[in-house]
C-alpha cells in the first residue's frame, strides 16, 4: 500500500463531478485505462453481490461474531470442538483452503488476530492479560493449548510442503491469508503449554470424571506426538526412532475415535463470517465438513503412511528404491496425502543428499552396476585416484563423470515425478521421455569413447552360427541403460493412461497393442544387455574374479531376469486384452461413440503425440496400428483362442514372479506392496480368462453372425475393477436374456 | 491537480477528459454499507460502475468494537474515540454505481501548487481513520 501516513496525501471529494461526468456517457460506452482489458475484469469481485463479495453484510447483520469466546466451556464441549477441528484439519490436508477449514473456528481466529507478540497473548481471551487475573478456567487452558499445538503443526506442514514440489490449489492450498500461524514461536514453548494442560487435566480428573479427563488427555497427546513427528522428520536418520511418534499417534487415534461420543458439538464456534476478515480475493465459501468416519479413516491412513514412508530410509539398492518403493508407495489407493509425499521428497532429495546419507553418484553407480555394468572397471572408484592425465583410468573417470553429470538430473527427475499426484506423474513423464531421448544419444557418444579406452572387443549379436558378413557390435552400456529407462517411462505413460481412465473403451485394444510393442522392445533390449554381461562375466572369470565381483554379476543377472520376466508378463497380458477387445469390438459389444468431427487417424495422431517425437522406438504408423488392432485377417474365434493362450502364459509368468524373494524381486522394504501388485495382476488375468470363456461359449451357442445384444451379453468397460491391478482394464461381462 | 477548482463537467468531451485524468489514480470509494474501497481506478461506464485494481477494503469498527473501545478510553467521555479501520486486500473489484456514496481522489500534496498542502491533516489515510461517536 502506498504512503502510510497522512503527510503528503490530499483527497478531493469528486462524487458529484464524477457522477455528472459518467452520466454523459452513452449506454455501453467506457472510459478505461488503455492497458486494462475487459477480459481481466471478468475476474473482478463484484462488491455488494452476496455471492462474490465476502464482505457484504445482509441488512442488519453485524460483522462481529455473536459467539462469546469467554463463556465457560464444559469438558464435553471442548472435546466436541477439538473433534470438529480434527475434521477441518483433515480437510485442509486433503487440499481445501484454510479459509474453509481451520480458519472458520472462532477460537483460532481470536488467537491469531491481532497477531500475538508473546505466547501469553496467543489466547482467545486477551482481556485477562490486562487485569492481573489470569483466566483460570481449566477448560479454556486445555482448548488453548490444543489450538496452539494444532496451529504450530499447520505452520510446519505448510512450510514443508512449500519447500518441496507440489501443485498449488491442485494438491494443496498453502495460502494463510496473511495470518501468521505462530511462525515465530518456539515449538518447545508450545510443547510446554500442552504438557501443562495435560497435567492440569490430570489434576482435575476427579472433578470432571476419569473418562472425560482421559479423552482430553488423548487429544492433547496427539498434538505432542504430531509435533514430535514433524520435528524428527528432518533428521532422516534411522527409521525406527523416527517412527515412534507416528506409532504413538496411531495408537492414540483409536482412543480418540472411541471416545468421540463424549463430545458435545458446538457448531456456533465455527463460522464463515471470519472469511470476511481474511485477505482473500475469493468469494465466500462454505465450511468443508468431513464426517467423523471419513476423518477417522484418513487420519488412520496418514499415520500408517507416516510410518511406512520412513522405510524408504533403509536403502538397499537403486531398483528397490525407485521402481518398487517409490512406485508402489505412490500407487496406493487412495494416494498418500500431500504432506506424506512431501516427506518422501525431502527424504529422497533434500540438499541433494539422497536419503540423508547417500550421494547421487552412489545411487546412480549402484543402478548402472545393477543394470548394465556389474563389476565393471568403468565404475571402479579407484579410477578417480589416478592423477596422470595420460593414464587410461584417468580418461575413464573423466568420461564417466561427464556422463553422470548428464544423466543425474534426468534420473532424479523420475523419482521426483513419481512423488507427484497421479495425473501429474503421467504428464511429467511425457516430458521426461524427450529428455531421455537426448540422454541416450549423449550416452552413446560417451560409450564410443569408452569402448576405445577399455579396448572392448565387439561381438556378433544376436549370436549365430554363421558369423560371416555380420558386423559385430559393441555393448554400449550407458546408452543401453538410458534406452531401458526411456522404454520403461513409455510403458508407464501408457499404463498410467489406463489407471487414469484416459482412453475411451474402443481405444483400449489399440493402447494394449502399443504397450505390448513397448514391452517386447524392452525384452529385446534386456536380452542384448544380458548377452554382453554374460560374455564379460565369462571373460573376467578367466582372470581372477573376486567374490564381490561374483556377487555383482549375480545381482545383475537377477535384475535382468526379473525385468525380462516382467516384460514378458506385460506383453502377454497386453496381447490377451488386445485380442479380447478386438473380438468385442467386432461383435458389437464395445461400440465407439459417433465422432462426426474427426477421423480415426487424426485421433491416433493426437493420442500418440507424446511418443511422436521419439526416434527409438519409432511410433508405428497409423496403417500399422490399424492393421494390428482390428486384426482383420483373423476370425473372431481365433482371436479369443489367442487371448486364452496369452493369458495362460501371463498366468505362468506371474506364478514365477510371485515366488521371487524380496531381494530377487528388488522390492526390499516394500515387498508386501509389491506382492500385492503381482496378486492384483493375477486376479486381472483370472477374470480375463473367465470373460474370454464366456464370450467364446456364447459365440458357439448363438453363431458367429450374431452381434451385440443378440449374443445375450452385456459388456461394461470402465476402469480396472477394485482388487485387480489398475493398469489392466478387464471388461465386465454379464449374460442377459435375449429378447 | 486541485479538483475542487474544476468546474462540474457538462459537455461530453469535458466529461471524458475529466474521467481520463482520474484513470490510474487512487480512489477512495465509499459504499452504502459504510465500507470504503481504496484502489487504482481503471474503468467506468454510464452507470458509474467502477473497476478498481489492487484494492483494499476498509471497514469501520462495528458498534460492539466501538463500545468496547469507548469503555476503555478516557477520551470517550468527551464523546470521541480514535480507532483504526480494519482493512484487507481484495485485488480487482467492481463497485456497482448504485452502491456508491462517495468518490474521493488522492493527490500528492507536493504536486499541488496552491496552498492546499496546508490543509489540516484530518484526511483519512489508507490505514487509519478517525471515527467520531456522539
Amino acid at each position: 500500500m502506498g504512503g502510510n501516513n497522512n503527510d503528503g496525501i490530499v483527497a478531493f471529494d469528486v462524487t458529484k463531478k464524477f457522477r455528472a461526468a459518467a452520466g454523459t456517457l452513452e449506454l455501453g460506452e467506457l472510459v478505461k485505462d488503455g492497458f486494462f482489458s475487459l477480459f481481466e475484469s471478468v475476474g473482478a469481485l463484484e462488491i455488494m453481490d452476496p455471492k462474490m463479495d465476502s464482505g457484504c453484510l445482509a441488512p442488519g447483520e453485524s460483522l462481529d461474531e455473536d459467539y462469546d469466546v469467554g463463556r465457560g466451556l464444559s469438558p464435553e464441549e471442548v472435546i466436541g470442538i477439538i473433534d470438529q477441528l480434527l475434521c477441518l484439519e483433515m480437510a485442509w490436508y486433503q487440499g481445501y483452503p484454510l479459509s474453509q477449514t481451520l480458519l472458520t473456528n472462532v477460537y483460532i481466529d481470536r488467537m491469531l488476530e491481532p497477531e500475538p507478540m508473546t505466547l501469553e497473548e496467543a489466547d482467545f481471551i486477551r482481556d485477562n492479560l490486562k487485569g492481573d487475573q489470569r483466566n483460570d478456567d481449566p477448560m479454556h487452558a486445555v482448548l488453548r493449548s490444543y489450538c496452539l499445538g494444532l496451529i504450530k503443526c499447520c505452520w510446519y506442514i505448510n512450510d514443508r510442503i512449500k519447500y518441496e514440489h507440489y501443485y498449488e490449489e491442485e494438491d494443496f492450498v498453502t495460502n494463510t491469508y496473511h495470518r501468521s500461524l505462530l511462525d515465530n514461536f518456539d515449538v518447545d514453548e508450545i510443547n510446554n503449554e500442552i504438557m501443562a494442560a495435560r497435567k492440569l487435566v490430570h489434576s482435575i480428573r476427579h472433578r470432571i470424571t476419569d473418562e472425560l479427563a482421559q479423552a482430553l488427555g488423548f487429544r492433547l497427546e496427539l498434538r505432542t506426538a504430531f509435533l514430535r513427528a514433524i520435528e524428527l522428520s528432518v533428521m532422516r536418520s534411522n527409521p525406527e526412532s523416527l517412527s515412534l511418534p507416528w506409532t504413538q499417534m496411531k495408537a492414540v487415534w483409536e482412543a480418540i475415535y472411541n471416545s468421540r461420543h463424549l463430545g458435545q458439538s458446538v457448531p456456533e464456534a465455527f463460522s464463515t463470517k471470519i472469511q470476511r476478515r481474511l485477505a482473500s480475493t475469493m468469494p465466500p465459501r462454505p465450511i468443508v465438513k468431513l464426517s467423523t468416519e471419513e476423518t477417522y479413516k484418513h487420519f488412520k491412513k496418514l499415520f500408517v503412511d507416516g510410518i511406512n514412508v520412513l522405510n524408504v530410509l533403509n536403502y538397499h539398492d537403486s531398483q528397490s528404491l525407485l521402481q518398487n518403493f517409490v512406485m508402489t508407495f505412490q500407487s496406493q489407493k487412495p494416494q498418500p496425502l500431500v504432506y506424506i509425499r512431501t516427506l518422501l521428497q525431502s527424504f529422497l532429495f533434500k540438499d541433494m543428499i539422497i536419503l540423508g546419507k547417500l550421494s547421487i553418484r552412489h545411487v546412480l553407480d549402484d543402478d548402472l552396476s545393477l543394470v548394465v555394468l556389474p563389476a565393471s572397471k568403468l565404475l571402479d572408484p579407484a579410477n578417480d585416484l589416478v592423477e596422470a592425465p595420460h593414464h587410461p583410468r584417468y580418461a575413464l573417470a573423466h568420461q564417466m563423470e561427464l556422463f553422470r553429470q548428464r544423466a543425474a538430473q534426468s534420473y532424479l527427475d523420475i523419482f521426483r515425478a513419481f512423488c507427484q499426484n497421479r495425473c501429474r506423474i503421467r504428464r511429467t513423464l511425457c516430458h521426461s521421455i524427450q529428455d531421455w531421448e537426448t540422454v541416450q544419444v549423449d550416452a552413446e557418444e560417451i560409450d564410443q569413447l569408452l569402448q576405445i579406452q577399455i579396448d572392448e572387443r565387439p561381438l556378433v549379436y544376436p549370436p549365430t552360427e554363421d558369423t560371416e558378413g555380420i558386423e559385430p557390435t559393441f555393448s554400449l552400456p550407458l546408452s543401453s541403460w538410458a534406452y531401458l529407462y526411456k522404454l520403461r517411462l513409455m510403458e508407464w505413460i501408457v499404463q498410467l493412461g489406463f489407471e487414469l481412465e484416459i482412453y475411451a473403451p474402443d481405444e483400449l485394444g489399440g493402447m494394449y497393442w502399443y504397450l505390448s510393442e513397448l514391452a517386447r522392445s524392452r525384452a529385446r533390449l534386456v536380452d542384448r544387455i544380458s548377452f554382453f554381461t554374460k560374455h564379460r562375466a565369462a571373460s573376467q572369470q578367466e582372470n581372477e574374479n573376486t567374490s564381490a565381483q561374483e556377487a555383482a554379476f549375480t545381482r545383475s543377472r537377477h535384475y535382468l531376469y526379473q525385468t525380462s520376466l516382467d516384460a514378458a508378463i506385460t506383453w502377454e497380458m497386453a496381447d490377451a486384452l488386445l485380442n479380447l477387445y478386438a473380438a468385442l469390438g467386432r461383435l458389437g459389444l464395445v461400440v465407439a461413440p459417433p465422432r462426426p468431427y474427426s477421423t480415426d487417424e487424426m485421433r491416433y495422431d493426437v493420442r500418440m503425440k507424446p511418443f511422436g517425437a521419439i526416434g527409438l522406438p519409432e511410433l508405428p504408423s497409423w496403417e500399422e496400428y490399424r492393421a494390428a488392432t482390428d486384426r482383420r485377417q483373423k476370425e473372431t474365434g481365433r482371436l479369443l483362442e489367442d487371448a486364452r493362450l496369452s493369458l495362460e502364459q501371463a498366468q505362468r509368468g506371474l506364478e514365477v514372479m510371485g515366488r521371487l524373494t524380496e531381494k530377487e524381486s528388488f522390492s526390499v522394504g516394500c515387498f508386501e506392496r509389491w506382492l500385492g501388485g503381482v496378486k492384483g495382476q493375477m486376479r486381472a488375468v483370472e477374470r480375463a480368462g473367465v470373460v474370454v470363456e464366456v464370450v467364446k461359449r456364447k459365440l458357439q451357442e448363438k453363431g458367429e453372425d450374431k452381434k451385440g445384444k443378440e449374443l445375450g451379453l452385456r459388456v461394461e468397460v470402465g476402469k480396472a475393477v477394485e482388487g485387480e491391478h489398475e493398469w489392466w482394464v478387464v471388461p465386465m461381462v454379464e449374460e442377459i436374456e435375449v429378447a | 491537480m486541485n479538483y475542487d477548482a474544476l468546474p462540474t463537467p457538462t459537455s461530453k468531451p469535458e466529461a471524458t477528459d475529466f474521467l481520463q485524468t482520474l484513470l490510474n489514480k487512487n480512489l477512495r470509494v465509499g459504499t452504502t454499507d459504510g465500507r470504503m474501497f481504496w484502489g487504482s481506478f481503471k474503468c467506468t461506464d454510464s452507470d458509474c460502475n467502477l473497476v478498481l485494481q489492487h484494492t483494499y477494503e476498509y471497514r469501520p469498527p462495528s458498534l460492539a468494537q466501538l463500545q468496547e473501545a469507548a469503555a476503555q478510553d478516557d477520551e470517550a467521555q468527551k464523546g470521541k474515540v480514535v480507532m483504526d479501520m480494519t482493512s484487507r486486500y481484495l485485488g480487482l473489484v467492481v463497485v456497482p454505481g448504485k452502491y456508491i456514496t462517495k468518490i474521493e481522489v488522492e493527490e500528492f500534496a507536493s504536486q499541488l501548487k496552491d496552498t492546499l498542502s496546508e490543509r489540516k491533516q484530518h484526511q483519512p489515510t489508507q490505514s487509519k481513520m478517525n471515527v467520531e461517536i456522539s
